[in-house]
């Protein structure tokens, strides 16, 4: 222990391994360098270079892994498929590779905002709920570090799925209707969406504990990301009705960015970009905003990473709206358990609770309220009423909630290892899952009867529109389609850590019109099919039939998948 | 019932694991296990790890079909009669299995629930539970906000709730602190005294020699011991043995001692004034043993029954602990 005693130490530079992390064999404390050690400047070298560490890691992890490469070479097979078809439907329609262009396009907008939002939002939360976040740390990597190798590298993997794409989008220009410039165009648009969305969704994983959470607010951001282009004209509009023009120094800097944000949704860029004889450059105001705004995204992520996650309660989980059952408030408690225990702590402890049912209640009314007053002011559409649109949304939250729940059924057993204690009671899978399932049917209750109520008060023949809609196949078709995802949904969380539902969302996407499930659909409650021939009521016994079936098949491999977890 | 009944039905074993194979992926995790549980006994399980304990006490549990051979817990079939195997035991898990988000009196109340009981029995029964587990002073407290002992009392007290005759603990004092590990061990002399069968499986083998009746070794897959912990502990197993320790010096003794009637073997251990001396319990008993050795004058420093302690067993019987 020469050192202990004050003799002078020597210290042997270690030299990086060219395996695996080796930058962490590299890494010294600064406080062992001597002014005199001629290996400083490396060893300097090497700490900044220790930033990259888990992106290099995390990059060679995915170079490594087969089923990476599996997955871009089916989403690249899919896409020769799709060329396959416009080349053979080529002599039907025109330009049939701007159509094919248009269908790839607008896949990869929808596929990287869905799947985008699991993906990115999970990068620091993923941690936080492993509680591997002060390892991280404490392994020697500051927060540039993890951000770059937790978020980056998943940008970078998300970035060569788009990237393998183009080589055979390429091939649409000799189908004719397309130029070069477009094709281009576009994917430098999808490219910046991606860094913005990437970057957005770091930020929230940041401040988020819990995936859900910073998935729910990228979402949130997303949306008004979405309707920028149709809000800021409007913005800028009423800005000058009420005198702010864009003369002063303070409005046209006002009305600069309204402009810049009605250029900045990718939505609205792949639009101009597939009008015939598009021309307009490469990089326009939506590539540079939504690159620039990623950067900005990125550099906030890094400045609040430390206050976010020193004291990070390891993902806990929360009771949410639901009081202790010795509360004051009895109605906002979740009291004792039900003679339906199952039901009970499912409607309690995921779907909420009264008081989120409550909560959600008022807020649908008021929205569904704004929504018509808004419609019957302002919007004279025809062919479409107001129960019409109102039926819709509400169809549309119901299958949003619905989809959500199914990602939460059986997380939280899986993450908090319960699955073992509801096996070992006396009752047989199917009751566990089925109870899971009636106490998360409960929280969709508010939507549902939101519906009712405005099928039955709107004005206009909600009463008539919803017996059409119980009595047309393609309805029921679309109930097949969303039980089939809700059950997807479920299995996959089974499966995953994180991410079940953009994970679903990207299965369905793609894979519904080609499937043949898709296809016997549309054979059976499609015109032309058996709705025509036999009637309508043979065509929903038969979806009814087929909805049955699949949810059976469903049911079977997430009862064998429970049984699988709970022995483990 | 009549007491012959009564007594025939007493001595039938709780558990009975017979010949049971199951493997994982190609490896055979319980190789022709067999062993057996008596009632109302507190029986230990113990084995390096990955030596099957986990995966015997799950085919136990039903959450595991055997793949060959049969379990019968209470004489029902672990296989064909879960649901009765199930009403009659409490397992916990090596981990804690807990709601985080309930308050230690919802998460009793909701499994109180699931097992059928009424509103009025539960609430009997839960305090009940809550006072054998000493957790009646933290029943409104959120699970998450437990520190790790008393999420384990919460956990035995959730295997409490239906009053099961037949205990299955994997591991319950591990990550505990001492306090909390002799606080548990209290808990389960308790439920011994109430009469109910326990099976746990542990690594600290102190406390189980301490605690435990009966005890199977098992090491890769097989059964290296079942039976009393009195029998594992005997040195050879077959004749009991006695540690004289002698004052002064010890030359010459060894002889002396082997003339007395019933000693089989003497040995002085390793040149120290000990000796080691097995003898036939037929012929000799500790009493007669102990009058023989004064009778020699010999000026004795310790006498001590010569009890292997259950590491040196756990140790001689395992191997992969003494390569």
């Amino acid at each position: 222990m020469s050192h202990i005693r004050g003799e002078p130490r020597t210290v042997r530079p270690r030299t990086p391994r060219r395996c695996g992390n080796f930058l962490f064999g590299a890494w010294r404390h600064p406080a062992h360098d001597t002014e005199q050690s001629p290996f400083l400047a490396q060893r300097r070298f090497l700490m900044y270079y220790g930033l990259l560490a888990l992106l290099t890691r995390s990059l060679r992890q995915d170079a490594r892994q087969l089923r990476n490469h599996v997955f871009r070479l089916t989403f690249v097979g899919f896409i020769y498929l799709s060329l396959l078809w416009a080349t053979v439907t080529s002599a039907a329609f025109g330009a049939p590779g701007l159509r094919f262009f248009v269908s790839i396009a607008w896949l990869n907008a929808v596929f990287i905002t869905c799947a985008g939002i699991g993906f990115f939002a999970s990068a620091i939360t993923e941690e936080k709920e492993e509680e591997t976040i002060g390892l991280l740390l404490m392994a020697g990597l500051n927060p540039l570090a993890i951000l770059l190798g937790k978020s980056t590298s998943r940008l970078i993997q998300a970035s060569m799925l788009v990237v393998v794409q183009f080589p055979f989008m390429l091939l649409a220009v000799t189908l004719g209707g397309v130029t070069p410039h477009q094709i281009i165009s576009a994917y430098v648009a999808l490219l910046a969406f991606m860094t913005f969305l990437a970057n957005v969704a770091l930020v929230w994983s940041t401040i988020c504990e819990r995936s859900g959470s910073a998935a729910g607010l990228t979402c949130a951001v997303l949306v008004a990301y979405a309707l920028a282009p149709y809000a800021a004209p409007q913005i800028s509009t009423q800005l000058k009705e009420w005198g702010l023009t864009g003369t002063s120094g303070f409005g046209s800097i006002i009305h600069g960015t309204l402009e810049w944000g009605a250029d900045l949704s990718v939505y609205h860029r792949l639009s101009r970009i597939m009008e015939t004889g598009f021309q307009e450059p490469v990089f326009s105001q939506q590539v540079i905003s939504n690159v620039f705004g990623g950067i900005v995204c990125f550099a906030f992520a890094w400045a609040i990473f430390t206050p976010f996650t020193k004291d990070s309660s390891g993902g806990a989980v929360t009771r949410g709206m639901v009081l202790k059952s010795n509360s004051r408030v009895r109605f906002l408690s979740s009291g004792r358990a039900w003679p339906l225990p199952l039901v009970w702590k499912d409607f309690q402890f995921i779907a909420g609770g009264f008081g989120f049912a409550v909560v959600k209640l008022v807020a649908y009314v008021m929205l569904a309220t704004g929504l018509v007053s808004y419609f019957w002011a302002t919007v004279d559409t025809p062919g479409i009423g107001v129960d019409e649109l109102y039926a819709s949304c509400a169809c549309c939250t119901i299958a949003i909630e619905a989809s959500i729940l199914a990602a939460r059924i059986f997380y939280d057993e899986v993450r908090l290892q319960t699955l073992s204690s509801l096996l070992m009671l006396p009752r047989s899978i199917p009751y566990l899952g089925y109870s899971k399932a009636l106490g998360c049917v409960m929280g969709l209750l508010p939507s549902v009867g939101c519906l009712l109520l405005g099928t039955i008060l709107l004005p206009g023949g909600g009463s008539r529109l919803a017996v059409n809609a119980l009595i047309d196949p393609m309805v029921w078709g679309f109930v097949l389609i969303l039980m089939i995802f809700l059950h997807l949904v479920a299995l996959l969380s089974l499966f995953v850590k994180w991410g079940a539902l953009p994970l679903a969302i990207v299965i369905m996407v793609p894979l519904t019109p080609c499937c043949p499930i898709f296809s016997l659909l549309v054979l059976v409650a499609g015109p032309g099919g058996v709705r025509d021939s036999a009637g309508a009521f043979p065509a929903i016994a038969t979806v009814w039939i087929l909805i049955g079936l699949f949810c059976f098949v469903f049911q079977m491999m997430i009862a064998s998948r429970l049984q699988e977890i709970g022995s483990k | 019932m009549s007491i012959a009944a009564r007594t025939s039905s007493a001595a039938q074993p709780v558990i009975e694991v017979d010949d049971v194979v199951h493997s994982f992926k190609g490896r055979r995790a319980l190789n022709h296990v067999s062993f057996q549980v008596m009632p109302q006994s507190l029986h230990g399980f113990v084995g390096p790890n990955g030596a099957g304990k986990t995966t015997s006490l799950k085919v136990i549990c039903t959450l595991l079909r055997p793949q060959f051979g049969v379990v019968k817990v209470f004489g029902h079939d672990v296989v064909d009669d879960q649901k009765a195997v199930r009403r009659k035991i409490g397992f916990m898990p090596d981990h804690f299995s807990t709601y985080r988000q309930m308050t230690v009196y919802e998460y009793l109340d909701f499994f109180a629930a699931a097992y059928g009981l009424s509103f009025a029995q539960r609430t009997r029964v839960i305090d009940e539970v809550l006072a054998l587990t000493d957790m009646d002073g933290r029943k409104n407290d959120l699970i998450s906000g437990l520190s790790r002992g008393m999420q384990q009392r919460t956990s035995l007290a959730r295997v409490l709730v239906n009053d099961p005759d037949l205990l299955l603990l994997d591991e319950p004092a591990s990550g505990l602190d001492p306090r909390a590990r002799i606080e548990l061990m209290e808990i389960l002399k308790a439920l011994r005294s109430m009469g109910k069968t326990i099976f746990i499986s542990s690594h600290i083998l102190s406390e189980l020699a301490e605690l435990c009746d009966a005890v199977t070794i098992i090491d890769q897959g097989k059964v290296k011991y079942s039976g009393s912990m009195q029998g594992l502990l005997l040195t050879s197993g077959e004749h009991p043995a006695f540690r004289l320790t002698v004052a002064g010096e010890s030359d010459g003794w060894a002889e002396s001692l082997q003339q007395l009637p019933g000693v089989l073997k003497v040995e002085q251990i390793e040149g120290r004034p000990e000796y080691r001396i097995e003898f036939d319990e037929a012929q000799l008993d500790t009493n007669r043993l102990l009058q023989g050795i004064i009778g020699l004058n010999i000026p004795i420093s310790a006498f001590a029954e010569d009890r292997r302690h259950l590491n040196e067993a756990f140790m001689d019987l395992t191997e992969r602990g003494v390569k």
